[in-house]
Protein backbone atom coordinates (compact mmCIF):
# COMPACT_ATOMS: atom_id res chain seq x y z
CA UNK A 1 0.00 0.00 0.00
CA UNK A 2 1.48 3.11 -1.35
CA UNK A 3 1.20 6.19 1.48
CA UNK A 4 -1.45 8.88 -0.02
CA UNK A 5 1.20 11.75 0.57
CA UNK A 6 4.18 10.21 -1.76
CA UNK A 7 5.11 13.07 -4.15
CA UNK A 8 4.89 12.67 -8.10
CA UNK A 9 8.57 11.95 -8.26
CA UNK A 10 8.17 9.55 -5.58
CA UNK A 11 5.33 7.73 -7.78
CA UNK A 12 7.18 8.39 -10.79
CA UNK A 13 10.24 6.10 -9.06
CA UNK A 14 8.15 3.36 -7.54
CA UNK A 15 6.62 2.87 -10.84
CA UNK A 16 10.14 2.78 -12.61
CA UNK A 17 11.02 0.12 -10.74
CA UNK A 18 7.70 -1.78 -11.05
CA UNK A 19 5.20 -1.08 -9.38
CA UNK A 20 1.90 -0.47 -11.05
CA UNK A 21 -0.23 0.75 -7.63
CA UNK A 22 1.95 4.20 -8.33
CA UNK A 23 0.99 4.86 -11.63
CA UNK A 24 -2.75 4.51 -11.08
CA UNK A 25 -2.01 6.40 -8.27
CA UNK A 26 -0.89 9.10 -10.51
CA UNK A 27 -3.15 8.36 -12.89
CA UNK A 28 -5.99 9.20 -10.22
CA UNK A 29 -4.70 12.18 -8.98
CA UNK A 30 -4.29 14.15 -12.85
CA UNK A 31 -6.95 12.70 -14.61
CA UNK A 32 -9.76 15.47 -14.09
CA UNK A 33 -7.61 18.55 -14.12
CA UNK A 34 -5.84 17.45 -17.58
CA UNK A 35 -9.10 15.85 -19.15
CA UNK A 36 -10.47 18.91 -18.14
CA UNK A 37 -8.60 21.02 -19.66
CA UNK A 38 -7.84 19.01 -22.38
CA UNK A 39 -11.82 19.32 -22.97
CA UNK A 40 -11.97 22.98 -23.12
CA UNK A 41 -9.58 22.91 -25.85
CA UNK A 42 -11.00 20.08 -28.47
CA UNK A 43 -14.85 20.49 -26.95
CA UNK A 44 -15.92 17.15 -27.75
CA UNK A 45 -15.88 14.60 -24.70
CA UNK A 46 -14.89 12.06 -26.93
CA UNK A 47 -11.87 13.54 -28.46
CA UNK A 48 -11.18 14.82 -25.12
CA UNK A 49 -10.87 11.31 -23.77
CA UNK A 50 -8.65 9.80 -26.46
CA UNK A 51 -6.11 12.66 -26.18
CA UNK A 52 -6.24 11.42 -22.31
CA UNK A 53 -5.42 8.30 -23.27
CA UNK A 54 -2.73 9.51 -25.63
CA UNK A 55 -0.91 11.85 -23.29
CA UNK A 56 -0.62 8.81 -20.42
CA UNK A 57 0.52 6.81 -22.82
CA UNK A 58 3.42 8.74 -24.20
CA UNK A 59 3.82 9.43 -20.63
CA UNK A 60 4.20 5.63 -19.94
CA UNK A 61 6.61 5.09 -22.73
CA UNK A 62 8.53 7.74 -21.81
CA UNK A 63 8.77 6.83 -18.32
CA UNK A 64 9.97 3.50 -19.16
CA UNK A 65 12.19 3.63 -21.63
CA UNK A 66 14.39 5.38 -18.84
CA UNK A 67 13.81 8.89 -20.46
CA UNK A 68 11.91 11.01 -17.80
CA UNK A 69 14.16 14.18 -16.54
CA UNK A 70 13.37 13.35 -12.95
CA UNK A 71 14.66 17.17 -12.39
CA UNK A 72 11.65 18.41 -14.00
CA UNK A 73 8.20 18.20 -12.71
CA UNK A 74 5.70 15.31 -13.46
CA UNK A 75 2.56 17.62 -13.37
CA UNK A 76 4.38 20.47 -16.07
CA UNK A 77 5.81 17.66 -17.93
CA UNK A 78 2.25 16.14 -18.43
CA UNK A 79 0.22 19.04 -19.11
CA UNK A 80 2.83 20.10 -21.51
CA UNK A 81 2.09 16.35 -23.49
CA UNK A 82 -2.08 17.35 -22.90
CA UNK A 83 -1.61 20.49 -24.02
CA UNK A 84 0.50 20.10 -27.53
CA UNK A 85 -2.08 16.78 -28.47
CA UNK A 86 -5.06 18.97 -28.09
CA UNK A 87 -3.54 21.88 -29.65
CA UNK A 88 -2.27 19.80 -32.53
CA UNK A 89 -6.04 18.14 -32.99
CA UNK A 90 -8.02 21.62 -32.66
CA UNK A 91 -5.32 22.81 -35.28
CA UNK A 92 -5.97 19.59 -37.53
CA UNK A 93 -10.25 19.84 -36.84
CA UNK A 94 -10.25 23.37 -37.96
CA UNK A 95 -9.35 21.69 -41.21
CA UNK A 96 -11.98 18.97 -40.95
CA UNK A 97 -14.98 20.41 -39.18
CA UNK A 98 -17.72 18.29 -36.79
CA UNK A 99 -20.80 19.99 -35.47
CA UNK A 100 -20.27 19.29 -31.85
CA UNK A 101 -22.85 20.59 -29.11
CA UNK A 102 -22.62 23.14 -26.75
CA UNK A 103 -22.24 20.40 -24.17
CA UNK A 104 -18.95 18.93 -25.92
CA UNK A 105 -21.07 15.90 -27.36
CA UNK A 106 -21.72 15.07 -31.11
CA UNK A 107 -24.68 16.20 -33.02
CA UNK A 108 -25.15 12.41 -33.88
CA UNK A 109 -25.51 11.52 -30.31
CA UNK A 110 -28.56 14.27 -29.44
CA UNK A 111 -30.34 12.43 -32.69
CA UNK A 112 -29.79 9.06 -31.35
CA UNK A 113 -30.92 9.98 -27.58
CA UNK A 114 -33.97 12.66 -28.53
CA UNK A 115 -35.25 11.61 -25.60
CA UNK A 116 -33.15 12.97 -23.21
CA UNK A 117 -33.66 16.68 -24.49
CA UNK A 118 -35.33 17.80 -21.52
CA UNK A 119 -32.66 16.03 -19.76
CA UNK A 120 -29.99 18.22 -21.58
CA UNK A 121 -31.98 21.44 -21.54
CA UNK A 122 -32.04 21.11 -17.37
CA UNK A 123 -28.40 20.49 -17.51
CA UNK A 124 -27.48 23.28 -20.07
CA UNK A 125 -29.05 25.56 -16.96
CA UNK A 126 -26.59 24.33 -14.98
CA UNK A 127 -24.29 26.54 -13.42
CA UNK A 128 -21.82 24.32 -13.92
CA UNK A 129 -22.14 23.62 -17.61
CA UNK A 130 -23.20 27.47 -17.87
CA UNK A 131 -19.63 28.39 -16.66
CA UNK A 132 -18.03 25.66 -18.97
CA UNK A 133 -19.97 27.43 -21.71
CA UNK A 134 -18.47 30.85 -20.53
CA UNK A 135 -14.83 29.88 -20.46
CA UNK A 136 -15.24 28.43 -24.66
CA UNK A 137 -16.94 31.80 -24.94
CA UNK A 138 -14.05 34.31 -23.26
CA UNK A 139 -11.29 35.64 -26.01
CA UNK A 140 -8.54 33.11 -27.28
CA UNK A 141 -5.89 34.44 -25.26
CA UNK A 142 -7.75 34.74 -21.95
CA UNK A 143 -8.94 31.20 -22.37
CA UNK A 144 -5.79 30.04 -23.24
CA UNK A 145 -4.22 31.25 -20.18
CA UNK A 146 -7.00 29.97 -17.84
CA UNK A 147 -6.59 26.68 -18.87
CA UNK A 148 -2.96 26.67 -18.83
CA UNK A 149 -2.78 27.98 -15.50
CA UNK A 150 -5.37 26.45 -13.98
CA UNK A 151 -6.29 23.15 -15.25
CA UNK A 152 -2.34 22.47 -16.47
CA UNK A 153 -0.82 23.93 -13.68
CA UNK A 154 1.71 25.92 -15.34
CA UNK A 155 3.37 28.48 -13.69
CA UNK A 156 2.56 32.47 -15.21
CA UNK A 157 6.37 32.07 -16.22
CA UNK A 158 6.28 28.61 -18.06
CA UNK A 159 3.07 30.29 -20.16
CA UNK A 160 4.37 33.60 -21.17
CA UNK A 161 7.14 31.01 -22.34
CA UNK A 162 5.32 28.96 -24.17
CA UNK A 163 2.89 31.57 -25.64
CA UNK A 164 5.69 34.48 -26.20
CA UNK A 165 4.80 36.90 -24.21
CA UNK A 166 5.61 39.26 -21.10
CA UNK A 167 4.87 37.44 -17.79
CA UNK A 168 2.86 40.75 -16.87
CA UNK A 169 1.07 39.97 -19.77
CA UNK A 170 0.36 36.74 -18.72
CA UNK A 171 -0.99 37.58 -15.45
CA UNK A 172 -3.11 40.42 -17.07
CA UNK A 173 -5.26 38.00 -19.67
CA UNK A 174 -5.65 35.65 -16.10
CA UNK A 175 -7.09 38.58 -14.43
CA UNK A 176 -9.10 39.81 -17.34
CA UNK A 177 -10.33 35.51 -17.59
CA UNK A 178 -11.39 35.74 -14.18
CA UNK A 179 -12.72 38.71 -14.03
CA UNK A 180 -14.92 38.23 -17.23
CA UNK A 181 -16.10 34.75 -15.88
CA UNK A 182 -17.00 36.34 -12.36
CA UNK A 183 -19.15 39.19 -14.13
CA UNK A 184 -20.71 36.89 -16.87
CA UNK A 185 -21.88 34.41 -13.79
CA UNK A 186 -23.14 37.01 -12.16
CA UNK A 187 -24.96 38.64 -14.86
CA UNK A 188 -26.64 34.85 -15.34
CA UNK A 189 -27.55 34.62 -11.90
CA UNK A 190 -29.08 38.01 -11.47
CA UNK A 191 -31.20 37.20 -14.49
CA UNK A 192 -32.28 33.98 -12.93
CA UNK A 193 -32.94 35.44 -9.90
CA UNK A 194 -34.83 38.24 -11.56
CA UNK A 195 -37.08 36.46 -13.11
CA UNK A 196 -38.14 33.55 -10.38
CA UNK A 197 -38.04 36.00 -7.21
CA UNK A 198 -39.05 39.76 -8.41
CA UNK A 199 -36.78 41.81 -6.03
CA UNK A 200 -37.97 45.36 -4.21
CA UNK A 201 -36.34 48.34 -5.49
CA UNK A 202 -35.00 48.80 -2.04
CA UNK A 203 -33.53 44.94 -2.19
CA UNK A 204 -31.47 45.46 -5.50
CA UNK A 205 -27.38 44.55 -5.06
CA UNK A 206 -24.84 47.40 -4.96
CA UNK A 207 -23.67 47.28 -8.71
CA UNK A 208 -19.64 47.31 -7.99
CA UNK A 209 -17.07 47.73 -10.93
CA UNK A 210 -14.59 44.23 -11.37
CA UNK A 211 -12.13 45.99 -13.41
CA UNK A 212 -11.99 46.54 -17.47
CA UNK A 213 -12.91 43.06 -17.95
CA UNK A 214 -14.05 42.65 -21.50
CA UNK A 215 -9.90 43.76 -22.68
CA UNK A 216 -8.26 41.37 -24.47
CA UNK A 217 -5.03 41.71 -22.71
CA UNK B 1 -2.59 37.03 -9.54
CA UNK B 2 0.31 35.29 -8.62
CA UNK B 3 -0.98 35.37 -4.86
CA UNK B 4 -3.92 33.93 -5.69
CA UNK B 5 -1.94 31.12 -7.29
CA UNK B 6 0.76 31.10 -4.51
CA UNK B 7 3.26 31.74 -6.98
CA UNK B 8 5.54 34.55 -4.46
CA UNK B 9 7.73 34.22 -2.12
CA UNK B 10 6.42 34.16 1.74
CA UNK B 11 7.94 38.08 2.11
CA UNK B 12 5.93 39.31 -1.00
CA UNK B 13 2.48 37.13 0.08
CA UNK B 14 2.99 38.88 3.86
CA UNK B 15 2.75 42.39 1.59
CA UNK B 16 0.01 41.69 -0.74
CA UNK B 17 -1.79 40.31 2.29
CA UNK B 18 -1.57 43.90 3.87
CA UNK B 19 -2.07 46.09 1.56
CA UNK B 20 -5.38 44.37 0.69
CA UNK B 21 -6.47 44.46 4.71
CA UNK B 22 -6.11 47.88 4.17
CA UNK B 23 -7.73 48.27 0.67
CA UNK B 24 -11.37 47.85 0.63
CA UNK B 25 -11.65 47.53 -3.19
CA UNK B 26 -8.62 45.52 -3.47
CA UNK B 27 -10.37 42.98 -0.94
CA UNK B 28 -13.25 43.19 -2.57
CA UNK B 29 -11.60 42.41 -6.27
CA UNK B 30 -9.20 39.59 -4.27
CA UNK B 31 -12.59 37.39 -3.03
CA UNK B 32 -14.20 37.94 -6.12
CA UNK B 33 -11.16 36.43 -7.99
CA UNK B 34 -10.98 33.99 -5.25
CA UNK B 35 -14.41 32.97 -5.55
CA UNK B 36 -14.27 32.28 -9.05
CA UNK B 37 -10.86 30.15 -8.61
CA UNK B 38 -13.08 27.98 -6.56
CA UNK B 39 -15.36 27.34 -9.04
CA UNK B 40 -13.05 26.32 -11.49
CA UNK B 41 -12.22 23.94 -9.28
CA UNK B 42 -16.01 22.71 -8.86
CA UNK B 43 -16.36 22.22 -13.00
CA UNK B 44 -13.55 19.69 -13.31
CA UNK B 45 -15.16 16.62 -15.37
CA UNK B 46 -14.62 12.56 -15.33
CA UNK B 47 -13.50 10.82 -17.32
CA UNK B 48 -15.05 7.70 -18.26
CA UNK B 49 -14.15 4.40 -16.40
CA UNK B 50 -13.24 2.87 -19.62
CA UNK B 51 -10.72 5.53 -20.74
CA UNK B 52 -8.95 5.28 -17.27
CA UNK B 53 -8.98 0.85 -17.99
CA UNK B 54 -8.02 1.65 -21.30
CA UNK B 55 -4.74 3.09 -19.74
CA UNK B 56 -4.21 1.19 -17.10
CA UNK B 57 -4.77 -1.82 -19.36
CA UNK B 58 -1.40 -0.54 -21.54
CA UNK B 59 0.44 0.66 -18.43
CA UNK B 60 0.52 -2.80 -17.22
CA UNK B 61 0.65 -4.87 -20.80
CA UNK B 62 3.73 -2.43 -21.17
CA UNK B 63 5.02 -3.72 -17.55
CA UNK B 64 4.58 -7.07 -17.87
CA UNK B 65 6.59 -6.93 -21.16
CA UNK B 66 9.95 -5.65 -19.43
Amino acid sequence: MIDKRCSDGQLVSLYQSGNEEAFEMLLHRHKSRVYTAIYLIVKDRYVAEDLLQDTFIKAVNVIKSGRYNEEGKFLPWLSRIAHNLAIDHFRSSKRHPEVVLEDGSRLFDSIQFAEQSFETIQLRQDTKSRLRALIKELPKEQKEVLIMRHYLQMSFQEIADRTGVSINTALGRMRYALINLRKNMSKHNNAYDKNIYPKRPDEAPIQRDLGRGSEGD
Amino acid sequence: MRRLYNETSAEEAKEIDKAILCDSQLQYLYHELVAQKNELDEIQLTPSDAAIKNILHYAQGLQEHR
